[in-house]
């Protein structure tokens, strides 16, 4: 499925290990430009309609147990905590993930090659998603592609991702 | 980290930058120039953005840094100056070169490895630290997704990286042209630390010598200066022209 690219300028970024979120009646969505091996990870609360998304970049744990967007262990408590001050749930299980990155771009051989961080940034999501009881609806990881990947609350928690040469998907 | 330190550090990377550009230059048979070059402590949230456009395709050639340091080194250029790149270095036209073909992937792949250990030797030579380059890699993504690995390493260690950006030209029948090549450079915090200690030894020493701080690089200097220079650095294994960093090669 093709749909419309969402021009430059009217959506707001997420960076490298922040977490933004977004009530039904906002014009722009989430937008995670050029993941490679972060993880988008989408929650959203569909009775009260808020969205939200972390870039996580890390698989381990905040340091000081804090919520923390960066790392794939403490992202959640931080989406929860950004959703509730627009009104989300706060019970986790009420809420619907959707995740899509986790990519190894820079595969090279020998001794030098970077760690497989993609692989255990999306395990690491997935098990904080699993010990919350979050229901995953859909995920796109893996792969050699970065991804864009945009996220609007209008869409009833479906996002949006965008491959190099690859056609845009829904879901 | 003081902006001081980094001030003294400054002229061993552009020194480095510009026998990058010169390596490349020989190599392809064409003349490129360092035209800008930069020194940033970025937190890691905006290193993407330091590398142009997240969404944007790019070709990236990366190689990490091995040997007594650590770290990674990322060319970034957009697909025509790959193209182009490529084509200098094969004798063809640009247009009619495909980046992702063995050939041309092989070419780039040479050029980031040549001009990532001409950089890498110079750096090394002045301070003293075994820094080795492993075999590069080529690859086409969008901009943010090359860098997010690298990233993704850094952060493992701490909440900022050190950016050092360049901008080449490639001069051409007398004439200019923009070659925006991004030459990221990102030592992990333990060998940036090393690096800007040992940089720092050698701008005091070539100040009490009363030399310029661009004369701490030992290996533009006469062999005679470079010896009064030198006698700060810590003992270092050395090849037979001297150079204490090596290629991968």
């Amino acid at each position: 499925m093709t749909i419309a690219a969402i021009p430059q300028g009217q959506s707001i970024p997420v960076g490298l290990g922040e977490v933004a979120v977004q009530k039904v009646d906002s014009a722009e969505p989430l937008v995670a430009h050029g993941l490679g091996s972060c993880i988008a990870l989408c929650l959203f609360d569909p009775v009260n309609k808020v969205a939200g998304l972390a870039h996580v970049v890390l698989p381990g744990s905040d340091p000081q147990n804090a919520p923390n967007g960066k790392f794939a262990g403490s992202a959640l408590p931080a989406l929860l905590q950004a959703m509730a001050r627009l009104g989300g749930a706060s019970d986790p299980r009420r809420l619907q993930a959707r995740l899509a990155g986790g990519a190894h771009v820079l595969a090279i051989g020998g001794t030098g090659s970077l760690p497989r961080i993609g692989d255990k940034n999306a395990e690491a999501v997935k098990a904080a998603l699993a010990a919350a009881s979050v229901p995953v609806m859909a995920e796109d990881c893996g792969g050699g592609k970065g991804r864009t990947v945009w996220f609007h609350p209008r869409d009833n928690g479906r996002i949006r991702v965008r491959t190099v040469g690859g056609t845009e998907v829904q879901f | 980290m003081s902006s001081e330190r980094l001030a003294r550090f400054r002229p061993l990377v552009v020194s480095a930058l510009e026998r990058a550009g010169t390596s490349l230059s020989e190599m392809a048979g064409i003349q490129i120039e360092v035209t800008s070059s930069s020194l940033d402590l970025v937190p890691l949230a905006q290193v993407p953005s330091s590398a142009g456009s997240a969404e944007a395709v790019a070709v990236g050639i990366y190689v990490a840094m091995t040997g007594q340091g650590q770290g990674h080194v990322l060319l970034l250029m957009d697909e025509p100056v790959a193209q182009q790149l490529a084509g200098a270095l094969l004798f063809e036209e640009p247009s009619g070169v495909c980046i992702t073909d063995e050939l041309p992937a092989s070419a780039l792949a040479e050029a980031g490895n040549v001009s990532c250990s001409a950089f890498m030797n110079l750096l090394g030579d002045a301070t003293g630290i075994l820094l080795e380059v492993t075999p590069p890699a080529v690859v086409q993504d969008m901009r943010g997704a090359i860098v997010d690995a690298i990233v993704a390493d850094v952060a493992l260690l701490g909440d900022e990286a050190l950016v050092i950006g360049t901008r080449f030209n490639l001069i051409s029948e007398g004439e200019s042209q923009a070659l925006d090549v991004r030459f990221l450079v990102i030592p992990s915090p333990e060998t940036l630390e090393q690096l800007l200690t040992r940089a720092n030894a050698l701008a005091v020493a070539a100040s009490e010598r009363g030399l310029k701080p661009d004369d701490m690089v030992v290996s533009r200097l006469p062999r005679s200066e470079a010896k009064s220079v030198t006698e700060v650095r810590p003992t270092a294994t050395r090849d037979a022209e001297g150079l204490v960093g090596r290629t991968s090669r």
